[in-house]
């Protein structure tokens, strides 16, 4: 089957997947066959897409703060607030294959395999990057370099590189194999730090390549308002990579007000981002990367991960739910009912709905 | 230096001086005239009862800190340690905190009753008294009021906040301006403490003695109260100015900075101490932005520390110097926050079943009470509100809420809630 | 004190006390209830400094104090509070003390302060009738010459306006009354705040589309009021009721019937039936003892230092006035001089009571302060303080001739606070402004009785501004200083300046010896003694 051509300003949910708990992070394993989804009840969940067949992997003791899958074997990597990465295979369930205890200190923020299937990269709280054996879990090296937390960490598409950013907005490139630090980009806009503060707010929030290569995208917000409540500018600065030089700055046109926690590029060059809602509203944003302004895009609830489909046409956003209960002191009116909030894995197509759905629309 | 361990079956802390020392002391005087009066006058000083509240305005999460909950549904994705008392957990965020909970007492089951910070702070900081009809004083005014200084060269109420400070007047009520706060901005003492460089400390004393004997001859056959007022406001000034010592860092050790850490509450929190030593009677330390709706975990990661640290190293330093048993700490919020992680990864307000914690002056140690429903979002059976605080505070203080009234335009005012008692759970 | 003697002489033997001026009856209804000796009469200096800072805001002069001290002639003092109620200076003042009144010391509504000080002065310069004054402020809707008094109302919050015009015009603090009667004031029922609330509560403010001004409208009233007491159950109706007032019906009309003025560029339509209007003309009538008693209370209260009913607003059963004839005596013939302020101004600084010393001429046990035995030490307001420390100093002319550069930054006046700002203040509004900060109360709260504070104590001895005014600069008092010779002629010079009256040779003295002890630092220590005095209460005090 040809696949359809890409028109996101087209773009529409064909599928939703539910699930009574927020889920941070979801992904399509490498073959399309299944999605992998993790957050705040612990449990990293399986669905296979056709035929609906779920499984639930239950090892994590606290939220699910990373996924990624093996881009090769039949493995999926899982991590958690409590510097835990799980390997599963998730085709088959049961028991992880292999365990790493303490990958951080604290959270593990981000996890990347290399092209090649060659090494599993974590990074998280304590600024270390780790590198490990994705076979059996085995650490070969670690990264040490940023001063703050990392929050993102991306693989050029050659495979040579591999970037890291951090809470201060300090982006580092290294070499992939000797492990050599690069260079350091400056991102720093995207960290925001008043003088009444009494927190670093905003960081590099998520990094991706695009498929040429020629750009790295550096997203999160610029210009937070407080310690609080966070909400600041959502911004992604577009670096030209061979030069290591901003490009150009990329905005929204809509209310949303939290950081761009997740980017992915489309094969012809469109950048995709989510925001998260930190004050007003949050959104799906399409951006051809030479002009600041946005091509299209959705307002959607909030959203921490994206993930494309091998078919290059369907984009996967884990989005919040309300499960009605939000806001401030309840008084008696939650006392029996007090449901915590959900989520709704979107399947977005990139491409205008076929014609007798329109119908049937 | 470690402090005599107390009998708290004696239902009493009220603060006695050892049978030993005052045997010593009277027995040492005889003969030596004044002599040894000093010592003694000292004593009785340190034994004042003085208080420290710590405001984390907007409010902390009970979650992320007293009462973490890990298998709640509503549970943040932090750690649960173990404190210092056998079964009670503490959220990793309170590392620190949770080696000194067998001298501190945690409730968490506060139920109060106001969801806004902007009618929150002033309602709980004024006890949520029965309206009357008047602008209650805060605690601090209240205890200006009720106990006046506890070192007379001192203001009896010091707010270390960041930011400006300034005589701030309107926590006093209907108490009058004089009851307000005296704001340290930054912890720094107010700009007109300072002598100024062309003045030395003779020429300065030299100044004073003619005014003094201005003041004298006015007051010569002049009956008016208003001399001698004016005329002790000055003698409170030059005691203060003499007093730079307690705003000084430089009387500070290393290990000081270090132990409360170098964030601007742990900075404010140690010029707490140095105040509450001085014989200040009661220190208000504020904190702002813990109002986390928006990324709560990740600013409770950061923020949680700012006060585990300081807290604890205040607590222990207090312990110390034998003031802790004099000395009533107060850690809390206008509200604590919801059990609900909402849309943005926060918490919104929640005065429905929270925690504060309390140390000194009669608080128990190790008491951590409160029962709530299995995910910790409401109070299983009663909960505190803060009138219970309240009274709990002025009884401790040795003020008995249900005899103490204000009077005012000829209103006899309650100074605590009618309708609430002390919580004698948390009270030794 | 002979003039005094014979006009007493005179008149009792005419028919009564009717030929008594008001002052008169002012001294003898005090005498009555004294209890006590009284103190003699100020001595020359003590009243004219007394009178000066009461009528003019500040102190005098030094050359003043020496010409009036000069002047023999025995009605000196009458012709002095003449002169004084005429001048501009009388308008500025009064401005000050009727605004911090009024106001105290909030910039309500969208009339700036220079508009709403522009009408008071306008007022005071001429021949004010507080009554005027009075129903200008609460029937105002913004047109017309007396546009200005819009501000006493601010943005017509209806809760607001009732406890201001209860508190300031019949000397009730109704605030407690909201909710339920008063608790242990007998005299004040919740139905009066509701009463009051009642003629108000259809005032809002709203904007001409045409001038884009902003004006005080009031809609359409047509129904009571319903309150309930927080610790009752029945619910209670009232319609517009002054205190000691019959209920006003409200009035029915046939639909539409019921306007005087259609609506018109943005501004609603104009009601026949307005009760503020009302309210302006009922509150302020010649017949309600509230307000003309409040309203004399007051006057008495900012001449004499204390209220004859004090606190002034808790005018009620229980809290009586100390001297009841008196205050009837004062409100009969307020009302029989329509009202006239600088008549009743006069006739209490022409009163005996007014010009008695603060000193008494024995040791005194204690004074109560409501028998008027002695003067009253009333404090300096901030004004006043700042006008007689710029005044003693020297340093007044300087300080008026600063000019601000309008491109310069703002000057940051928390930093001058907090120490992150070391300039000094660039203009006399700038040092008003820091004097008011530290010397007056925040906004919303009266100022009426003598504060002392920490601060205020503290800013007077080590504020920058001080300092700098302590130092010899051209034509100020430290730069005089340094060219005398002998002790004697800077005592003089000094005491004339900063107290405005000659010194003891005790203080001369004291002058000298400091000056001995301090040879080699001259000018630091004239400054020194300077300070002294103007950190001392009888600086401070206006006694």
């Amino acid at each position: 089957m040809i696949a359809p051509a890409l028109d996101v300003k087209k773009t529409w949910v064909s599928r939703e997947l539910k699930h009574n708990r927020q889920l941070f992070r979801a992904q399509f394993s490498p073959d399309g066959k299944f999605i992998a989804a993790g957050g705040q009840d612990k449990l990293v969940h399986a669905w296979e897409l056709e035929g609906e067949n779920k499984m639930t992997f239950d090892a994590h003791k606290t939220w699910v703060s990373s996924l990624t899958f093996h881009p090769k074997a039949k493995c999926l990597f899982t991590a958690d607030y409590l510097g835990v990465i799980h390997c599963w295979d998730y085709e088959s369930g049961g028991k992880p294959k292999w365990t790493i205890p303490n990958a951080d200190q604290d959270n593990v923020r981000a996890l990347v395999v290399t092209p090649d299937g060659k090494y599993l990269l974590s990074a998280g709280d304590d600024a270390i990057i780790k590198v490990w054996n994705p076979a059996n879990g085995k650490p070969l090296t670690q990264l040490a370099g940023h001063t703050e937390c990392i929050f993102s960490l991306a693989i050029s598409p050659d495979g040579k590189h591999l970037v890291s950013g951090d809470l201060l907005g300090c982006v580092r490139q290294w070499n992939l194999g000797n492990w050599k630090p690069v260079r350091e980009l400056n991102a720093k806009i995207l960290h925001t730090r008043l003088d009444n503060f009494i927190a670093d707010v905003g960081g590099a929030r998520s990094l991706a390549f695009s498929n040429d290569g020629k750009i790295l995208a550096v997203g999160g917000m610029k210009e937070a308002k407080s310690n609080a409540f966070c909400p600041g500018k959502p911004t992604v600065l577009i670096f030209d990579w061979a030069s290591g030089k901003q490009k150009i700055e990329l905005g929204i046109k809509g209310k949303s007000d939290g950081p761009f926690n997740a980017l992915r590029f489309l094969e012809d060059g469109t950048l995709i981002g989510h925001t998260e809602i930190l004050h007003t509203n949050s959104e799906l944003t399409f951006w051809k990367t030479d002009t600041p302004d946005p091509l299209h895009s959705i307002s959607n609830g909030s959203a921490y991960d994206l993930s494309l489909h091998p078919d290059g046409r369907q984009l996967l956003v884990p989005t919040y739910v309300s499960g009605g209960a939000s806001g401030n002191g309840a008084r008696e009116r939650h006392r029996e009912e007090y449901p915590p909030n959900k989520t709704s894995l979107k399947i977005f197509s990139l491409s205008a709905k076929p014609a007798e759905d329109k119908k049937a629309g | 230096m470690k402090t005599t361990p107390h009998n708290h079956a004696c239902g009493n802390a009220d603060h006695r001086i050892s049978r030993r020392q005052m045997l010593g002391t009277l027995g040492g005087a005889v003969g030596f005239g004044s002599l040894l009066q000093p010592a003694f006058a000292k004593e009785i000083k340190k034994q004042e009862k003085r208080v420290c509240l710590i405001w984390l305005d907007g409010g902390m999460s009970q979650y992320e800190s007293w009462h973490p909950l890990p298998n709640s549904k509503f549970a943040g994705p932090f750690r649960n340690i173990k404190t210092s008392i056998p079964g009670i957990h503490f959220s990793e965020l309170m590392p620190h905190t949770a080696k000194i909970a067998h001298k501190i007492s945690v409730i968490r089951s506060m139920e109060t009753k106001d969801p806004n910070h902007s009618t929150g702070v002033p309602r709980v900081q004024r006890g949520d008294p029965l309206d009357r009809g008047v602008d209650y004083p805060y605690l601090g005014s209240a205890i200006a009021k009720l106990l006046g200084p506890a070192n007379p060269g001192l203001p009896p109420y010091l707010w270390i906040k960041p930011g400006n400070g300034g005589f701030i007047h309107r926590e006093a009520g209907f108490l009058g301006t004089r009851y307000g706060a005296m704001a340290l901005g930054d912890g720094r003492p107010p700009v007109h403490i300072q002598r100024p460089d062309s003045i030395s400390a003779e020429l300065d004393a030299a100044r004073n003695a003619l005014r003094q004997k201005a003041n004298e001859r006015f007051k010569a056959y002049r009956g008016a109260s208003e001399i001698d007022a004016y005329e002790t406001s000055y003698d409170m000034a030059l005691q203060l100015m003499a007093r730079k010592d307690i705003f000084d860092d430089a009387q500070l050790g290393p290990k000081d900075k270090e132990r409360y850490g170098s964030h601007p509450l742990g900075r404010h929190i140690l010029r707490a101490r140095q105040l509450l030593e001085a014989g200040v009677r009661f220190v208000k330390v504020n904190s702002y932005h813990w109002d986390t709706h928006g990324d709560n975990f990740n600013m409770s990661q950061r923020l949680v520390p700012q006060i585990d640290q300081p807290f604890a190293a205040l607590i222990n330093d207090l312990e110390d110097r034998g003031l802790l048993d004099h000395t009533l700490v107060v850690l809390m919020s206008e509200f604590g926050r919801t059990p609900i992680i909402n849309s943005r990864l926060g918490r919104d307000h929640w005065p429905d079943c929270w925690s504060i914690g309390l140390a000194g002056c009669g608080i128990k140690r190790g008491a951590i009470i409160g029962k709530t429903t299995k995910d910790g979002a409401f109070v299983d059976g009663e909960g505190y509100d803060i009138g219970h605080l309240f009274h709990t505070i002025f009884t401790l203080l040795g003020i008995n809420p249900d005899k103490t009234h204000y009077r005012h335009k000829g209103q006899k005012l309650a100074i605590a809630n009618d309708e609430c008692e002390p919580i004698k759970e948390v009270m030794m | 004190m002979r003039a005094f003697i014979l006009i007493c002489l005179l008149q009792t033997s005419l028919s009564g006390w009717a030929a008594e001026h008001l002052h008169q009856s002012i001294d003898r209804l005090i005498s009555a209830k004294a209890q006590g000796a009284t103190a003699p009469t100020s001595d020359d200096s003590e009243f004219f400094r007394r009178v000066q800072l009461d009528f003019s805001g500040t102190i005098p002069k030094a050359s003043e104090v020496r010409a009036f001290l000069k002047n023999k002639s025995p009605d000196k003092r009458t012709k002095l509070i003449d002169q004084l109620l005429g001048r501009d200076t009388f308008a500025a003042h009064w401005t000050d003390r009727l605004t911090v009144m009024l106001l105290e010391r909030q910039n309500l509504g969208k009339v700036t302060e220079e508009e709403w000080r522009g009408y008071l002065t306008k007022v005071l310069k001429g021949k004010p009738e507080w009554d005027v004054m009075a129903r200008e402020m609460i029937a105002a809707t913004g047109r017309g010459e007396a546009r200005p008094a819009m501000k006493f109302l601010g943005a017509a919050n209806h809760h607001e306006m009732t406890e201001g015009i209860a508190q300031l015009f019949l000397g009730m603090d109704l605030k407690c009354a909201k909710c339920h009667d008063h608790p242990s004031v007998d005299d004040w029922k919740q139905e009066h705040y509701w009463g009051l609330f009642t003629y108000l509560n259809q005032t809002k403010l709203g904007t001409n589309s045409k001038d884009k001004q902003t004006y005080l409208v009031e809609g359409l009233a047509t129904k009571k009021v319903e309150f309930q007491s927080v610790f009752e159950t029945e619910k209670k109706n009232t319609g517009p009721r002054l205190p000691g007032g019959k209920e006003i019906a409200i009035p029915t009309f046939e639909k539409g019937q019921e306007f005087e003025e259609p609506a018109s560029d943005g501004l609603p339509a104009v009601p026949k039936f307005r009760p503020r209007e009302l309210l302006a003309r009922n509150l302020t009538a010649k017949d309600n003892t509230y307000f003309v008693r409040n309203s004399v209370n007051r006057f008495w209260f900012l001449m004499m230092g204390r209220g004859l009913v004090h606190p002034l607003d808790e005018v009620h059963g229980k809290n009586p006035p100390s001297h009841p004839a008196l205050l009837d005596l004062l409100a009969k013939e307020f009302v029989a001089h329509g009202f006239d302020m600088k008549w009743l101004l006069r006739e209490i600084a022409l009163s005996e009571s007014y010009q008695r010393s603060s000193r008494l001429s024995a040791k005194p046990k204690s004074v109560k302060a409501a028998s008027y035995r002695t003067a009253h030490p009333k404090a300096l307001t901030p004004e006043q303080l700042l006008n007689a420390v710029l005044k003693a100093t020297g340093n007044l002319e300087k300080v008026r001739a600063m000019k601000v550069d309008p491109d310069a930054e703002k000057f940051d006046r928390k930093g001058y606070f907090t120490g992150t700002n070391l300039d000094l203040p660039p203009s006399l509004d700038e040092i008003r402004a820091i004097f008011v900060q530290t010397y007056g109360n925040p906004p919303g709260e009266a100022e009426v009785d003598f504060m002392p504070g920490l601060n205020k104590s503290l800013f007077l001895m080590n504020d920058k501004l001080i300092i700098h005014w302590l130092k010899p600069h051209e034509g100020n008092l430290i730069e005089r200083l340094t060219k005398m010779k002998t002790a004697e002629a800077i005592a003089e010079e000094l005491y004339l300046s900063v107290l405005a009256r000659f010194p003891t040779e005790d203080e001369e003295a004291t002058t000298d010896n400091y000056l001995k002890r301090n040879e080699n630092r001259r000018e630091g220590a004239l400054g020194d003694l300077a300070w002294a005095l103007l950190n001392s209460a009888e600086f401070r005090l206006n006694h």
